[in-house]
């Protein structure tokens, strides 16, 4: 081999790279030939300096430091989130759609679950300011048609309209009471009065008849506490009162107490004013109905009801 | 010192699955394991120990924020000094900008970094003098790659200082088994001529 060639190779000869043959032939070449033996000597020299070079500790706060800058990274924040959203066309979408629907659901069950809310919509006639002084007339009024102990059926409301405050012969006036009703002498109902549309532009009125308007508030809060009381007379009170049960959950009621004893059966529930009607029409196919305080009063809202369920004795 | 790597390896590609999902822990481990060898890397390569530090800690950030796309297929080490390698690269130039509106010329004999001096582990007894003169000869010998060209000095820290096989090198540096070759071979006759001049002999 000749110098140049051994001199390229001593390289890799010392790092173990030759072949089995090259290894020889450089060391025949080494053992005769001074200057590449000098040569290989230098090469070995330099690489020993650069082996005595000592490693260096690192310090011993490093690791700390790097954890540090590592748990301020934006990384995993970014990561988690990623995950949320990542393909990004196709998750951001599908989450979109599900926070619309559950504001959409909101929305719904919100105006689901006001009762007067639907009420508030049906009757669309404006107020009058006449009809409050008509109503003021009509809370009298009520308190005489209780003493008459007139049954409900025969009540000159229309249709199946319930009117809480006026005077059978004025179907319209009392429909508009009722609305000023039920918006003036609703302390718990403020809010779906305020949504409601149609309510809007009667804001104005109510406001000036706050004043006169707050003898029905005083009024109602009174009645707010008194029960609608019903006796029915029936051959069965068991099964009266779980038809009666039904037909009260059937109207969106709520039962509140049960107290069947022998022979008897008092039903206390919670019902929507308006259904008390048609209570006391279901109730008259299976029995006799006594009215004992009168349901025209000025309720709002929910009813109480207490329902005495009585086995007539025949 | 390959077969400890083997090993390692091994463990290694446990701790990277965990860092993957997300485990600090995990990447805390593999701080600890490499930190050294990452460090002595950037310190050769940069010169001071400041600025190998900084470069250290970079490089682990930098893994962090990739550990998730990283592949197994490579050994996670290789791809960690490769990064350790790269910013070393970039620190030296920016150290050269340093040095220019400082008027340092790298040429100049390293000033005597006291951090240096503590970080040199204490060697097993020998009189002052042999130590200033061992520090002497290191000094020089550190100058002498400080001097060299970027991809030689690469290789002669790789190779004759972390004791990397070619191969691996070939990985870390992402260049062919030949050029390898080539480099060491170049690089080794680089440095012996620097030294010759630095030490008088060799």
């Amino acid at each position: 081999m000749e110098c140049n060639k051994v001199q390229e190779r001593l390289s890799e000869y010392m790092d173990g790279l030759a072949s089995a043959d090259e290894r020889s032939l450089i060391e025949e070449h080494l053992h005769s030939c001074h200057r590449c033996s000098g040569h290989f000597a230098d090469l070995k020299r330099t690489i020993g300096h650069v082996h005595e070079l000592e490693d260096i500790e690192p310090p011993a706060w490093l690791t700390q430091k790097v954890m540090m800058k590592i748990k301020a990274e934006p990384g995993h924040g970014k990561g988690i989130l990623k995950r949320f959203f990542y393909p990004l066309h196709v998750k951001l979408p599908i989450e979109i759609a599900a926070a619309v629907a559950i504001a959409l659901t909101t929305l719904y069950i919100f105006k689901a679950v006001p009762p007067e809310m639907k009420l508030a919509e049906a009757p669309s006639e404006r107020v009058m300011p006449a009809v409050l002084e008509e109503k003021k007339q009509s809370q009298q009024e009520v308190k005489g048609r209780e003493l008459s102990g007139k049954k409900p059926g025969t009540s000159a409301v229309t249709e199946d309209k319930f009117v809480p405050a006026e005077p059978a012969d004025q179907p319209v006036l009392k429909k508009k009471a009722e609305t000023i009703e039920r918006y003036a002498a609703a302390p718990e109902t403020p809010a779906p009065v305020l949504k409601d549309e149609k309510a809007a532009p009667q804001s104005g009125r109510m406001k000036q008849e706050a004043a006169p308007a707050s003898p029905a508030f005083k009024s109602f809060e009174e009645r707010r506490g008194d029960v609608v009381s019903l006796t029915v007379n029936v051959r069965d009170s068991r099964i009266a009162g779980k038809e009666i049960g039904t037909a009260i959950v059937q109207l969106g009621g709520k039962i509140i107490r049960t107290d069947p004893v022998d022979g008897r059966n008092v039903i206390l529930a919670e019902l929507y004013y308006k259904r008390i009607r048609e209570l006391s029409q279901r109730m008259e196919m299976f029995g006799e109905i006594k009215e004992d305080t009168a349901i025209y009063e000025g309720m709002a809202g929910n009813a109480r009801i207490r329902i005495e369920v009585v086995e007539k004795s025949e | 010192m390959r077969e400890k790597e083997q090993t390692a390896a091994g463990e290694d590609s446990e701790l990277v699955l965990l860092c993957k999902k997300g485990s600090q822990d995990a990447f805390e481990e593999l701080v600890k394991r490499h930190q050294k060898r990452m460090l002595n890397i950037a310190f050769r390569m940069v010169g001071n120990y400041e600025d190998a530090c900084e470069v250290v800690q970079d490089a682990f950030v930098s893994a962090y924020r990739g550990i998730r796309e990283f592949r197994g297929k490579a050994m996670f080490s290789t791809w960690l000094y490769a990064i350790v390698i790269n910013l070393s690269r970039n620190r030296i130039k920016q150290i050269k900008t340093r040095s220019i509106y400082e008027q340092y010329s790298i040429d100049d004999p390293l000033p005597s970094d006291d951090s240096r001096i503590n970080a040199e582990p204490e060697s097993s007894e020998p009189s002052i003098l042999e130590r200033l003169e061992r520090k002497d000869v290191q000094q020089k010998v550190q100058e002498c790659i400080n001097s060299m060209e970027n991809g030689f000095r690469e290789v002669i820290i790789l190779r004759d200082i972390q004791g990397f096989s070619y191969d691996e090198i070939g990985d870390i540096l992402k260049i062919p088994d030949g050029t390898v070759k080539s480099r060491v071979f170049r690089a080794r006759e680089s440095l012996k001529g620097c030294l010759k001049k630095a030490l008088g002999e060799l």
